[in-house]
């Protein structure tokens, strides 16, 4: 009943669906018309100097197939929902559908997932048939910001490069994608004390990475960064995966390591998430998971 | 009819051209998105060329410009000619002539600019809805008027389709435009959740059923009896027909919405009307094909009938295919793949296409007063477009049927076999496919565009010569 407001509507539904269908019938019946004899008689009807119309009879096999629609609409809704708040004899629902599917793949799948979660990540890294479903669920989950090749995109990480922004242990990628990670670089341009000291710290960044830099701008950008920087990047710029904070002195780069990208990241920050995947595939199904994409890494090392 | 009848025949003329002009662009726009599919760069990274802002021009174009120009067109000539009067106001019908291509324009530069009220088919924002209303309202006096005014008693069945597709469409206009405006470019529509998807696909499958069906079955029962020569072959079919269609048609909307959180008896009752509508669909088809019967011998010589009749093939392909789709398990295969392109298509192309092609290929030298250009090339037309239609669905629906199964496709883990990306990479063959078939349609309107202007442009025929006296 929850579909409707009041009971009428539901009676309002199934009388006029059955009585609509039902209409069709005389409709049809009454204007059947009989085989002439010889030639085929016109309505009598003249427009336009020449058109003219037969009056003949309905086809028979159109007729028929009329009818096989109707009595097929007549069974399908004693059957099915339709009329109204009327389940339909079979008690089918779109819902009861779901249900009964999601019960069938749970009974078939989760058996296989669970004896994978029993095992050791490294076992499971050692075992082929593991990795080619973690690398299914890579593919059907992960792949569209991450890519297939798992190389990442400009704000999503590489994966296959080793560096990790929140750890590199199965626990840690666990916990990354169990509950997902929000990483919070707030807007520093205020602090730093406008545009000439982002371009100072950036300059320092530039030279913690090992590029081209400008000495003098990067030993003024060098104070603000240990006062302002280092508590979260660490003095060497090396960062720390228990607050997301990226090794900035590898030069490996989430958002770009040139000087725009740089300043930018600086002066106003940046917001990555990685959505939780809890709901969406449960513990064991993660638990793999994790063990193929520590793979991917280690593979680099 | 004792006096002659002076026809307004200028609007009609008007809408003529401009039905081979928008049907030029509409479907170069649908050939330009096709390139887009198969080669993404050619969106050249510039904001108004990107898809999702020239897929709403090309819908608009095809079936509102092309489409309707074609319907404004055929139902003034037909109107007035089986009523044996003038069209009731010449003002209104200049009117809704300037008016419909107002808001033409309006919507080809609205579109690309991003200006959309989102709702597939009705993207058009406030204020050219409001526009649409009053030229729709004026069209409704004019054709109406004009019935009123007849001189002959009986109302011809193709008035008929036409008086059905013009009351239904503005009684879907209406309702499915209803918003709240908030700027004079941006509007909220009146409905929310799944009300507001219910009524925007009552609004889109009636589109199909009123505006792409109706009115082009009324252009259908003048243009084949006329070209062919025939009597129509069931006055009682037609009747039948008639009211099993437009009765039937307005429950179907609910079959683009399976498995979604409409509830199940709606769904259910778009299904089972969806299917009850095709019988009334293919009484159209027989009486269009009947009427032929009897004349056979002309379709090999006569490329506007052609025209007709395959389009009333297509007509009953597409109509026994929509049915099919609207069942719940194969739509479950069927949605959101490229065989619902290759359907509209079927119908569009083929249906819509080639029945407003062959009534054009009868008016407008007609109403020129001259003899068709080229014979020959219009039945080259007919043959590069008939070859486009078929390379163009059958490529979608070999997409779109791999497409629904690798969707579907599990490993016995239970794992998708095959991630998005391998599908749209699986389908990339079939867009360069659908591509050339869409060139190749598009190829045959400019024949025709050429064509139709070499017939205008020739020089008026010599007056029939008199009999002369015998001379010695």
């Amino acid at each position: 009943m929850a579909d409707f407001t009041s009971g009428f509507w539901h009676w309002f539904i199934a009388i006029g669906t059955v009585l609509s269908i039902l209409a069709l019938f005389p409709l049809i019946f009454m204007n059947r018309g009989h085989k002439p004899e010889g030639d085929p008689e016109t309505s009598g009807h003249v427009w336009d100097e020449d058109l003219t119309e037969y009056n003949n009879p309905l086809p028979s096999w159109w007729l028929n197939l009329f009818i096989i629609t109707l009595v097929f609409a007549l069974v399908y809704l004693t059957l099915y929902p339709g009329l109204g708040s009327f389940q339909g004899l079979l008690g089918w629902s779109s819902k009861g559908q779901y249900q009964e599917e999601i019960g069938f793949a749970k009974e078939r799948f989760d058996p296989i997932f669970e004896q994978y979660a029993s095992l050791s990540p490294s076992d499971l890294i050692a075992n082929a048939d593991a990795m080619r479903t973690g690398k299914r669920l890579f593919l059907n989950n992960c792949a569209q910001c991450h890519g297939s090749d798992a190389y990442g995109a400009s704000g999503f990480p590489n994966l296959v490069d080793n560096d990790w922004q929140w750890g590199s242990e199965h626990e840690q990628i666990y916990q990354t994608i169990i509950n997902g990670r929000i990483a919070a670089m707030p807007p520093w341009e205020t602090p730093l004390g406008g545009p000439d000291g982002v371009r100072d710290v950036t300059h320092y960044v530039l030279n913690l990475s090992g590029q081209e830099h400008n000495a003098e701008f990067a030993s003024a950008g060098k104070a603000k960064y240990d006062q302002l920087c280092a508590a979260c990047h660490q003095p060497n710029g090396s960062g720390n995966v228990l607050l997301g904070a990226p090794n900035i002195a590898d030069n490996i780069w989430l958002y770009g390591g040139s000087y725009d990208d740089i300043y930018h990241s600086i002066a106003i920050g940046r917001n990555g998430v990685m959505p939780a995947f809890n709901n969406l595939l449960g513990e064991d199904r993660v638990y793999l998971l994790s063990a193929y994409v520590q793979s991917l890494g280690e593979q680099n090392q | 009819m004792n006096e002659t009848v002076e026809y307004n025949d200028k609007v009609v003329q008007q809408f003529a051209i401009m039905t081979v002009v928008w049907g030029i662009v509409g479907m170069l726009v649908g050939v330009v998105i096709a390139a887009q599919l198969a080669w993404p760069a050619l969106n050249f990274d510039i904001a108004w060329l990107t898809f999702g802002r020239l897929r709403p021009l090309h819908t608009n174009a095809v079936i509102f410009a092309f489409g309707g120009c074609a319907l404004f067109a055929t139902s003034y000539y037909v109107v007035q000619r089986t009523c044996g009067v003038r069209l009731f106001s010449d003002f209104l019908a200049s009117l809704t002539f300037w008016g419909w291509q107002t808001v033409i324009v309006l919507a080809a530069i609205t579109l690309p600019l991003g200006i959309t009220t989102s709702k597939e088919y009705a993207e058009l924002e406030w204020p050219i809805d409001i526009l649409i209303t009053i030229i729709w309202v004026s069209y409704a006096v004019v054709f109406f008027g004009t019935i009123l005014k007849r001189k002959i008693p009986h109302i011809y069945v193709a008035n008929w389709f036409f008086a059905g597709f013009i009351l239904a469409v503005a009684v879907l206009h209406v309702m499915n435009s209803a918003a709240m405006p908030v700027t004079l470019f941006k509007s909220y529509s009146a409905y929310a959740g799944v009300q507001d998807a219910m009524v925007q696909w009552w609004y889109g499958h009636n589109a199909v059923g009123f505006f792409l069906t109706a009115g082009f079955l009324g252009i259908m029962y003048y243009f084949i009896p006329k070209q062919a020569n025939r009597p129509v072959y069931s006055y009682r079919l037609s009747v039948v027909h008639f009211w099993a269609l437009v009765f039937t048609y307005i429950w179907a909307g609910p079959h683009h919405l399976h498995y979604t959180a409409l509830p199940d008896w709606a769904q259910s009752l778009g299904m089972v009307f969806s299917l009850i509508l095709l019988a009334p669909s293919w009484g159209g088809m027989v009486n269009g094909i009947m009427t032929l019967s009897g004349a056979w011998e002309k379709l090999r010589s006569d490329p506007i009938l052609k025209f007709l009749v395959v389009s009333v093939s297509f007509y009953g392909m597409s109509t026994f295919e929509g049915p099919m789709m609207s069942i719940k398990t194969v739509n479950a295969l069927s949605h959101y793949t490229d065989w619902t392109i290759g359907h509209v298509h079927s119908g569009a192309l083929g249906w819509v296409g080639f029945i407003s092609i062959g009534a054009m290929y009868y008016l407008i030298p007609r109403l020129a007063g001259r003899e068709l250009y080229s014979i020959r090339l219009a039945n080259v037309h007919f043959l590069v477009a008939t070859i486009g239609i078929v390379l163009y669905i059958t490529a979608m629906w070999v997409s779109g049927i791999m497409q629904g199964l690798m969707w579907r496709a599990v490993n016995p883990d239970g794992t998708l076999t095959y991630s998005f990306i391998e599908s749209v990479q699986a389908m990339h063959p079939f867009y360069i496919i659908r591509f050339m078939g869409g060139l190749l349609y598009l190829g045959g309107m400019l024949l025709m565009a050429y064509n139709l202007a070499r017939t205008i442009y020739s020089p008026a025929p010599a007056p029939q010569p008199r009999a002369q006296a015998a001379t010695g």
